[in-house]
This record gives structure tokens, C-alpha cells and sequence, in this order.
């Protein structure tokens, strides 16, 4: 049927020659500035101009993470904290407070607070992992250790076994035979307590 | 930095719209059949293309303005579809205005348009945009994402399902 074929092809000619009003061009031009379209263009050139230097912030952020994590978990050995280590099981205690000897009072239960660097808390905590022998041995205990027992599992310091560990220390080096001597002394000074005065209240 | 020159861009920019602008307003202009419609069409798939920057890195012009304004179109054209029986008949009688044509003539335009516009989307599509400015099946098939060889099937099955709808409906008369 060609008469069809003329028909049809003659309409879609028709909606294929559609013409636009004119000045469409102009106006596609004044519609894309009016939009705000050539600042939007430029914030997104401004990006891709700035995005290709984005793996240098993200980079230096991942090696500052990957350096606080590595110190904070204690991979980094502290150079006065292995001097006062040296190679014996013993001497890698915790390097929490050692209790006073003398009698309970209100002033030996307070927390103690010492300001450490931030090198000698990654030291302090990693001894808690090494396993001795004497702290597999040890007894378990009917109630749970009061806050002067803890950080002293094995309990070299404290009670009688104080001598002890003074002989081991002497054996072992001469600096962590003195810096248990300085220990030793610092506790049996007697501790001053300036008395309380109260101000009345007016 | 030539491609960074915001000036420079502009003006790239400008000369696509003026070799391109009429070419995607007979895109949207088949399928939506109103005039208005399709210059809102060209103008949003203009500013869509500005705001992005694929359009710096077309290979084939033509193909992928077509297939961004057609895009636009196929989301607008529910909304045209609403009014499309009344602006096609009325869009009809301005074009073919003259009063040589007889109104048989026009009862046979006006019934093939709304056949057309009753084919399914799949035929309907190549149909039209084969017809716009000698479009290529390659470019056809680039706009709707088809191979080349299913936009010829389906262009001679468009033609042949609307020539048999047609000559039932003139059967009938």
C-alpha cells in the first residue's frame, strides 16, 4: 500500500520539520545563566580542580591514625622504660603505684594521681600481658582484689616479700636496684598533712 | 588551562547550543508534539549538560544531546500526555493550513497521528527519532540504549503494526 507508506512518512516528516520559535538559542543561553548554572559550573570546576589533592589530607589523616594507634598500643618502646625494664620478668611489673606500707588511713586511700607521658602509658600497659610463671601460680581469691592489690597481681611489693624483691633487683642491675631503694625511701617518709582550717561561714 | 577558563567554557558551551539547540527540539518536539513543552525540554537538558561536564568529553554530538533530551522528554511526557490529543489536532490543523487540503486528507493524518501515538514505547520511540533529521540507526540506537539491528526491527515492525491498525480503522469507516 504505498499510498500508506506516503501518508505516514509525510506526518512524521511533519513532526521531524518542527521548527521552535526563534531565538531559542538565546534563550537556552539566558535561562542557563539566569539559573545560576555558570556558578554551580564553576563551583564544580573549582572541585574537580581541588578533588585530585584530596589523597594528600586523607593520606596524612590515615599515617596520624596508624601513628596514634601503633604508640597508644605500645609498639613503640619508650627509651627510659626499657632502661628501668632491663631483661627480667620481674621488673616488668606495672608501673602503677606502689601501695604504702604504713597503716590504712584516709590519705593512703585516695587515688593517687600521677601525670605520665603519653610514652610511659603505652609502656605501663604492656607488661599486663606478659605472663609469669608466679602470676599463673597464684592463688584464686575468695573476693575480688581491693584497689590497693591491683597492678600487684604476684604481690612483690607490699608485704613481707619486699626482700625478696630487693635481692632479685640487686642481681639484676644496678639501676633498678637503686630506683628500688629510691622507692623504698620515698615510702617510709612520713607524710605531713597541714592541718585544716575552716573559715566560718558569714 | 584553556578547559578551566570559565569564559572559555561558556563559549564552548554556547556554540553546541547553536549547532545543537534545533536538532534536540525536534527530538523532544516528536514525542511530546508541543511546542512549549519541547523548547522547556531543550532548556532543561541544556542546563542539566551545563552543570555537569560530560558534555566536554562527547564523541558523538548529536547521539548523546539526543539521548539527554530524550531522557527529559520521556519524564515529562506523562505530563504532556494529558493535553497531547487536543494540541496534536490543534498543532495539525496550523500545519497543514492550507484550505487546499480536504478534510478526508486530514481525517487520515489526524487518525494516523493518534495511531502513532497508540504504538507501544518500544516501536513508537525509533519510529519517531528515525524520521528526525535523518538520525542513523548507530544514533538511534545510542539514544535508547538498544543495538543497532533491534532499532531496525523495530522500525519496520512500528510500520508494519500501524499500517495494518490503519487499514482496520479505514475498514471500518
Amino acid at each position: 500500500m504505498k499510498n500508506f507508506d506516503e501518508l505516514l512518512d509525510g506526518v512524521l516528516r511533519e513532526d521531524a520539520a518542527a521548527e521552535p520559535r526563534a531565538g531559542l538559542e538565546g534563550r537556552v543561553m539566558v535561562r542557563v545563566r539566569a539559573d545560576g548554572a555558570l556558578p554551580r559550573g564553576c563551583f564544580s570546576q573549582d572541585w574537580n580542580r581541588w578533588r585530585r589533592w584530596l589523597p594528600v589530607p586523607a593520606a596524612a589523616c590515615l599515617v596520624a591514625a596508624v601513628s596514634v594507634w601503633y604508640v597508644s598500643d605500645g609498639r613503640v618502646p619508650h627509651p627510659d622504660a626499657a632502661a628501668l625494664r632491663g631483661s627480667s620478668p620481674v621488673l616488668a611489673i606495672p608501673a602503677v603505684e606502689a601501695p604504702k606500707p604504713m597503716a590504712a588511713d584516709a590519705q593512703s586511700n585516695a587515688p593517687q594521681v600521677r601525670e605520665r607521658p603519653l610514652f610511659a602509658e603505652a609502656v605501663a600497659r604492656q607488661p599486663k600481658r606478659v605472663r609469669t610463671a608466679s602470676a599463673e601460680s597464684e592463688p584464686k581469691l575468695e573476693t575480688f582484689p581491693a584497689v590497693s592489690q591491683q597492678g600487684n597481681p604476684a604481690g612483690w611489693l607490699g608485704r613481707d616479700e619486699n626482700g625478696k624483691f630487693a635481692a632479685i633487683a640487686n642481681e639484676v642491675t644496678p639501676a633498678a636496684a637503686k630506683a628500688y631503694r629510691q622507692l623504698q625511701e620515698a615510702q617510709s617518709e612520713p607524710i605531713g598533712i597541714a592541718a585544716i582550717e575552716i573559715t566560718p561561714l558569714q | 588551562m584553556r578547559r578551566d577558563d570559565p569564559l572559555e567554557r561558556e563559549q564552548e558551551f554556547s556554540g553546541i547550543v547553536e549547532r545543537q539547540a534545533r536538532f534536540m527540539f525536534r527530538v523532544a518536539y516528536s514525542r511530546l508534539r508541543n511546542v512549549q513543552d519541547a523548547e522547556d525540554a531543550v532548556q532543561e537538558a541544556f542546563l542539566k549538560l551545563y552543570r555537569g561536564d560530560a558534555w566536554r568529553r562527547m564523541e558523538d554530538e548529536r547521539a548523546f544531546l539526543a539521548r539527554t533530551v530524550w531522557r527529559i522528554v520521556l519524564d515529562r511526557a506523562p505530563r504532556a500526555a494529558d493535553r497531547m490529543d487536543d494540541v496534536a489536532g490543534m498543532e495539525l490543523a496550523s500545519a497543514a493550513g492550507s484550505p487546499e487540503r480536504s478534510a478526508a486528507e486530514k481525517g487520515e493524518r489526524t487518525l494516523l497521528r493518534r495511531l502513532i501515538d497508540g504504538l507501544p514505547e518500544e516501536l513508537r520511540q525509533p519510529l519517531l527519532l528515525s524520521t528526525i533529521e535523518e538520525m542513523t540507526s548507530r544514533e538511534v540506537a545510542v539514544v535508547m540504549g538498544i543495538p543497532e539491528g533491534t532499532v531496525r526491527t523495530r522500525v519496520m515492525r512500528a510500520r508494519a503494526e500501524l499500517k495494518k491498525r490503519f487499514e482496520a480503522m479505514e475498514a471500518r469507516r
